[in-house]
């Protein structure tokens, strides 16, 4: 169940649940004055916490480590395609927009994009 | 060394699924916790599902080890009761690791990771007053090589006998897992390497386990064929008879395992295919009882899917079955997806017992779920009850015992106790 390269740009370290160490797949895309944050779930090439459930943590680390403006980035969680036969590690790919409180990313609230959307997001460089 | 500190360990009660036949057997963490304690520390341990807890039991510390989400609000609740007397109250466990942050307001103290070398910071804080809010050794695991004998001495024996007959003891010779299965968090906590004990450690430790019949608790031992069959070649001259999670689908391996004690095996039975029939033979030839483990709900099962399912199980000559939900365990990828989805309909933990549904299931409606659920007990139990299966296992692992010479006759001063509580005897020795 290994997941292809073309889903990310590099592996990004991060401390996640209770500082374990953890890594999943990134790329930041430039659309329309927006950085596009796509974090992707590497399975069990992530010795620790999930995207999903690092949430918050994880983009606040990104942001830092990568110089962004939270308020400027759109931020996607991927589930890739990793060849399995079984359904529920089909691709799959969220918009997830976070409350700021005390300078802390809370409370997500999850979109998943559809194929249109994700065309325009992630392919569409106009 | 004189002991100065006396720790109070805790295993919460939980409540048991209705309609199931229920063996308590002795919870293993709490004893390998125990372990790695101190020897300044003098332990007393009270399983809460044997017997109630003395909350004036003189301690000068308490310890609640919890392993299931069913035991987290149990656990909380114990520990208010302590600290109500001014007890210091610390958690550690399997699901404090799952529930850490909500275990936190219930604590002076949770310990997140593996115990081992990390016991003495933690009680040296204690004595001097200075205990912290969290130890977190997440993701810090400790070598292997650290894992002694589990403190099997804690437990009160006779609670873990039903009608002299002893229960299996418990036993662990590796941790970690590098699968990354879907409902499941033991990559998690226990790290997605796998992390095999020392040979000369686990012979050592199986010899001093003065009960003949155990339960290997490695998540799975299928994870390196080399290891595995030095394993069993290290147990044959041991004569433990044993159950186990899968063990490797291989002729030599399963040949060694039954050399070796193999009792029966979990097996998951997660389709009606023809590969699954031949499996579950092939443990047969060898002599290997089989429980089939069937999780129901997946979303790719629609309501046939599961019927159809259920029904196979009655083909395929298993000599147990044991039915659960499929149930979204936080830090598992069903978690993640669930909760993506806002699936998840409770997050009452008391309902995390893998017997009832707590999410909105992809095909059916969760009440469709449960009743499947029970249709698949009763199903498979219709025939032969799940106590008269057990017994035809039993009976199958007393000759086996009988033939090497490691039987021993059930203890006839607790014929009429069952886990400690006064039972009435029916039919002659049953």
């Amino acid at each position: 169940m290994k997941v292809q390269k073309k889903h990310f740009d590099e592996i990004f370290d991060f401390k996640g649940k209770w500082d374990v160490p953890s890594k999943c797949g990134l790329r930041i895309l430039e659309r329309n004055g927006k950085s596009v944050v796509v974090v992707t779930e590497i399975y069990q090439h992530n010795p620790g916490s999930s995207v999903t459930y690092a949430g918050g943590l994880l983009l606040e680390q990104i942001c830092r480590t990568k110089g962004l403006d939270p308020e400027n980035v759109i931020y996607i969680e991927c589930n890739p395609d990793t060849g399995s036969r079984l359904s529920f590690y089909a691709e799959e790919y969220y918009r997830v927009d976070f409350s700021i409180e005390n300078g802390k990313f809370v409370n997500p609230k999850y979109t998943q994009l559809s194929d249109d959307e994700i065309k325009e997001l992630l392919y569409n460089e106009d | 060394m004189a002991k100065s500190i006396k720790m109070k360990i805790i295993y919460p009660r939980w409540e048991k699924l209705k309609g199931q036949t229920t063996f308590n057997l002795p919870p293993h963490g709490p004893v390998v916790f125990a372990a790695a304690l101190p020897e300044r520390v003098d332990v007393s341990f009270t399983d809460e599902n044997v017997e109630p807890v003395d909350f004036e039991e003189s301690c000068d510390l308490v310890a609640i080890s919890m392993m299931l989400s069913t035991q987290v609000k149990r656990g909380w609740a114990i520990a208010a009761e302590f600290r109500k007397r001014g007890k210091k109250v610390i958690f550690g466990g399997i699901s404090t690791m799952l529930h850490a942050e909500e275990t936190m307001e219930h604590a002076d103290a949770v310990f997140l990771g593996e115990a081992e070398g990390r016991m003495e910071e933690l009680i040296s804080d204690w004595e001097n007053g200075e205990l912290k809010k969290v130890y977190n050794y997440m993701g810090q695991l400790p070598p292997i090589e650290l894992v002694g004998p589990a403190r099997r001495d804690l437990y009160k024996k006779e609670l873990y006998n039903h009608k002299g007959v002893q229960m299996v003891d418990l036993f662990h010779a590796s941790r970690g897992c590098r699968f990354n299965c879907y409902p499941c968090a033991v990559a998690y906590l226990g790290g997605r390497q796998f992390r095999p004990r020392p040979f000369d450690k686990v012979v050592e430790e199986l010899a001093t386990i003065e009960n003949n019949r155990l339960f290997i608790v490695d998540n799975s031992l299928a994870q390196d064929k080399e290891w595995e069959m030095q394993l069993f070649k290290e147990m044959i001259p041991l004569k433990k008879k044993w159950i186990s999670h899968t063990i490797e689908d291989d002729p030599k391996i399963l040949d060694l395992a039954a050399q070796a004690g193999a009792w029966y095996v979990y097996q998951a039975i997660f389709d009606t295919s023809q590969y699954i029939k031949d499996r579950i033979k092939r443990y047969h030839d060898y002599g290997i009882g089989v429980e089939g483990t069937i999780l129901l709900g997946l979303d790719n099962q629609s309501e046939d899917d599961m019927r159809r399912l259920i029904d196979f199980l009655l083909e395929i000559d298993l000599d147990l079955a044991e039915f659960t939900i499929l149930t979204p365990f936080p830090h598992t990828k069903a978690f993640d997806d669930m909760m993506r989805r806002g699936r998840i309909i409770d997050y009452n933990w008391d309902n995390y017992n893998a017997g009832q549904v707590v999410y909105q299931p992809a095909q059916v409606t969760p009440e469709k779920l449960q009743e499947l659920y029970d249709y698949a007990w009763s199903s498979f139990y219709r025939e032969e009850s799940q106590e008269l299966k057990m017994t035809k296992l039993f009976m199958r692992v007393m000759k086996r015992e009988m033939e090497d010479g490691t039987w021993k006759p059930r203890d006839r001063q607790l014929i009429d106790r069952s886990f400690g509580r006064k039972v009435k005897r029916t039919i002659g020795n049953n």
